[in-house]
């Protein structure tokens, strides 16, 4: 059976194509939420320099976790031309999570929609080093070793601010209303 | 213990559980920090959830997919584009180092042209010579 870290890396990157590329994407939009910036563009962008400097990959990490330090310093650069001050402008309705309502199922809909906007202000609100550890730790479920060589923070660091930023979340989502159902 | 020690405990904490005795173990250390205390017993009613349907995995386009694919394995128009100009590059060296090593090697600038000549009619000259020699040799008499 082939390793697939023994493939050359075009052929490893082809094969995980399809799933890093959603991942990549979400993260890339959790990280830009509220600035108004393209996700999608983003992420393609942040692909293609990946594509073109494959030769300075050098294994030492998961391909995850070297195509995201592209696409994060990707958003920095947009958000920096951007000069954007994130004030937050969500849609009453979001079209990816939208479902067809009908009368017993409006409210609960309505609700489900409110929260997920919620959680959405509340990120956009913190700041973006705070941010990132919740995606690289809670969406994407990374090691920490792996957030340290991301963010060039210490282990120790990335737990602590990861604390931080676990609490300032939480706090934001209970002022906000957001009730917790464990 | 300072304050960023007990960050970093209470998030092990969190991630891998802990028992009552821990946790009595670490009340008593955070007594010296009551915002951290306080930290703490919001954190540990539970993490955020909700991630997944605020941000949602997106399948990818079709069309971005096969953009970076194509980036992956060029075809061979980009590789000549790719690798014309390092030929064309090392050709202009190599052309710019032979007449260099031409200028330098002839003893006399104004004698290119006869140098040339030399290297061009030098066989023909000889031929021509030899001929001759051999012509004068074999005749009974001499043309002055």
């Amino acid at each position: 059976m082939i390793n697939v870290q023994d493939q050359p890396i075009e052929q490893q990157l082809l094969s995980e194509l399809e799933t890093l590329y959603p991942r990549i994407e979400r993260s890339v939009r959790a990280y830009t939420n509220g600035t108004g910036l393209d996700s999608g563009d983003l992420t393609q962008d942040a692909f293609l320099k990946a594509v073109k400097s494959l030769n300075q990959y050098n294994q030492d990490s998961s391909l995850y976790t070297w195509i995201y330090r592209i696409a994060r310093n990707t958003c920095i650069d947009a958000m920096r031309k951007l000069k954007t001050r994130r004030q937050y402008d969500a849609p009453d309705v979001d079209a990816d999570t939208q479902t067809d309502s009908d009368s017993d199922s409006y409210k609960s809909d309505y609700e489900h929609r409110e929260e997920q906007n919620m959680v959405r202000r509340v990120m956009a609100s913190m700041p973006d080093d705070y941010r990132e550890l919740i995606i690289l730790k809670d969406f994407e479920g990374l090691q920490y070793n792996e957030i340290a060589i991301i963010t060039g923070l210490q282990e120790g660091t990335v737990k602590s601010r990861l604390f931080r930023a676990r609490v300032m979340l939480k706090e934001g989502l209970l002022k906000a209303g957001y009730v917790h159902e464990p | 213990m300072n304050r960023e020690l007990l960050e970093i405990k209470m998030t092990d904490m969190l991630d891998s559980g802990y028992s009552k005795t821990e946790e009595a173990e670490l009340l008593a250390q955070l007594k010296d920090y009551p915002d951290l205390a306080e930290m703490w017993s919001l954190m540990k009613g539970g993490p955020v959830t909700g991630y997944d349907s605020a941000f949602p995995l997106r399948p990818a386009e079709e069309a971005d997919l096969e953009a970076i694919r194509e980036a992956l394995e060029p075809g061979v128009t980009a590789e000549l584009l790719q690798w014309f100009p390092r030929y064309f590059a090392a050709a202009a060296l190599m052309l710019v180092f032979l007449t260099g090593y031409f200028m330098l090697s002839t003893p006399q600038a104004d004698s290119y042209e006869s140098q040339v000549s030399e290297w061009i009619y030098l066989y023909g000259e000889e031929y021509e010579l030899q001929n001759n020699e051999f012509l004068v040799q074999e005749l009974p008499f001499r043309f002055d």
